[in-house]
């Protein structure tokens, strides 16, 4: 497989990840079930009891247990199970097990691992859901709210907890006081205290995608999470919008379109705060975040950068791009990058070339195609000037900086070709850095960015992000670059 | 939906014992076995990049 194509064709990338979650499930009930010595701390009962529903789990049928754990939580729960598990025998947490351990309030590996393991239970009640069999738990599974039910539509919402027995007879069985909650596809009627709700799917020919904000309520992600708590009408009231944008990469994308049906799962939507706009976890394969009210188009973009990011993710389960430095290339915030304020670790900034470059291949699509109206013509056009722009400084800044192994130095000279044919095509296509700079309002409306009514220029603004950022001076070349192409 | 094939616990430890043998090795802390290779980053922001502003309603 060619580096590009490795990049960008390889749609089998969703179901290797898939596939290694499951082998990961079988590795960690293994290690549970022979070495009670790593676990010795934690109750016999507790590990007896995912055992057992392990077992169960694993005599489902393939469709449904298929179902459930392709559930981008399925990939959180495991991989944590795999380094609490090490954590156990002093492997050092890492970033996301720490926020975990704060999060739930476990002052020890052991604490959380066991924590960890009564959250199976979430993914047991979703396959008794899935295939209509009854499971009933030992020991209650205290769920947090709103939960995401893996690989279903359905939330379990309410105030702050809820006590499951089990599920019986379509329905899931709560304690405290004991209710039976009835399951089904026209969900709850009721709207207040603890009930199952069902979340919107938007289907796109072959694409179907839940959209759902309790799938990002988990201990640990790193993403500020309290917009998670919305009813779920903010998705429902947005949902026409997602279904345009879908229609738009089908359109303008086709290529990523097929991966979207083959990779993604949900999409979470938020209303616009000062916190974050989009965002992707590394742990939720196949969801992301979005911020709504947006111009269709405009969200589409954001869905094929937030896409990507899962893409590359999958890509790098097949190994290592960087070598090891003194330098920390994953959360190390070292080094000036063209897309944010701060300085970025140098992963982040493969991240950026990486999804901007489909980013500008779908604007170059809908420009060429003729038909934008005046507004999305303008942000278009912004888009092609700017982007080829940031992607040669993030190569610049890769190449300077990162130590790359053998199958990181391939892919990023792929990504450096392409960058080179970026610049060359904005140029052919008569796009020059005096293009006007585009806004985007809060309700999601295009405006040119305005300076004593005069238009900003996408050159202008990149030299002000470099002078305010690259705080190191880093690409005091690209700056004169950029200087001189603006007087040229 | 195309999403691939169904994949199965039974058929995957018969068929993929050796990563499994890998994995478990790794959690024993065998160090020729990586725990696991892929980057871990809890968020990675994404979206619209900050030198896209965004506007104030009022300047519609």
């Amino acid at each position: 497989m060619s580096p590009r194509e490795l990049l960008w064709a390889d749609s089998e990338v969703y179901h290797r990840r898939l596939e290694k979650s499951g082998i990961a499930l079988i590795a960690v009930a293994r290690a549970l079930s022979s070495d009670r010595e790593l676990t010795s701390s934690i109750d016999e009962s507790l590990i007896n009891e995912f055992l057992r529903l392990y077992e169960w789990v694993a005599l489902a049928d393939p469709d449904h247990f298929t179902q459930v754990w392709r559930d981008p939580g399925a990939y959180f729960w495991i991989r944590r199970a795999v380094h609490f598990l090490a954590s156990c025998r002093g492997e050092p947490l890492g970033t996301v097990e720490r926020e975990y351990c704060t999060e739930i309030g476990a002052s020890s590996p052991r604490e959380a691992l066991a924590h960890h393991l009564r959250e199976f239970k979430q993914f047991a009640l979703a396959l008794g859901i899935v295939s209509g069999k009854d499971v009933t738990f030992s020991e209650p599974y205290e769920a947090k709210l709103p939960l995401a039910i893996p690989g279903t539509p359905f939330v379990l919402i309410g105030d702050t907890r809820a006590t499951i027995a089990g599920f019986s007879n379509g329905a899931i069985e709560v304690l405290n006081p004991r209710r039976i909650l009835p399951v089904s596809n026209t969900g709850s009627t009721a709207s207040s205290g603890l009930r199952v709700e069902v979340c919107p799917t938007v289907k796109c020919d072959n694409v179907s995608v839940f959209l759902n904000p309790a799938t990002f309520h988990i201990p640990g992600i790193g993403i500020p999470n309290r917009w998670t708590q919305l009813p779920l009408a903010f998705q429902f009231e947005h949902a026409g919008l997602v279904a345009d944008a879908l229609s738009a990469i089908r359109r303008f994308q086709p290529w990523t379109f097929s991966h979207l049906a083959a990779g993604l799962q949900t999409i979470a939507l938020k209303p616009y705060d000062q916190i974050l706009v989009n965002v992707t976890a590394s742990e939720l394969p196949g969801a992301f975040v979005c911020t709504v009210p947006s111009d269709p188009y405009v969200l589409a973009s954001s869905f094929i950068h937030e896409f990507h990011h899962n893409t590359l993710f999958g890509i790098e389960e097949r190994g290592r791009f960087f070598e090891a430095s003194d330098q920390d290339e994953i959360e190390g915030e070292n080094h000036y990058s063209p897309w944010v304020e701060t300085l970025r670790p140098l992963h982040g900034i493969l991240h950026a070339v990486y999804v901007f470059i489909p980013v500008f291949r779908y604007w170059s699509a809908t420009a060429r195609e003729g038909s934008l109206g005046e507004a999305r013509l303008a942000f278009a056009r912004e888009q092609l000037a700017q982007i080829p722009a940031q992607l040669q400084i993030g190569v610049n800044q890769l190449r300077r900086h990162a130590r790359f192994t053998p199958f990181g130095a391939m892919l990023v000279d792929a990504l450096a070709a392409e960058a080179k044919e970026a610049q060359t095509e904005a140029r052919a296509m008569g796009i020059t850095l005096k293009t006007p700079v585009i806004g985007v309002t809060t309700s999601g409306a295009l405006r040119p960015l305005l300076r004593a009514g005069r238009q900003v220029t996408v050159g202008e603004i990149l030299l002000e992000h470099l002078e305010a950022s690259d705080v190191l001076g880093e690409c005091a070349a690209e700056k004169a670059t950029l200087a001189a192409e603006m007087n040229g | 939906m195309d999403r691939g094939k169904a994949i199965s616990l039974r058929v995957l430890s018969l068929s993929h014992g050796d990563e499994i043998d890998m994995m478990q090795a790794a959690i024993h802390g065998n160090p020729d076995a990586p725990l696991w290779t892929a980057e871990m980053r809890p968020a990675t922001r994404g979206g619209k990049c900050l030198v896209t502003p965004t506007l104030s309603d009022s300047t519609d």
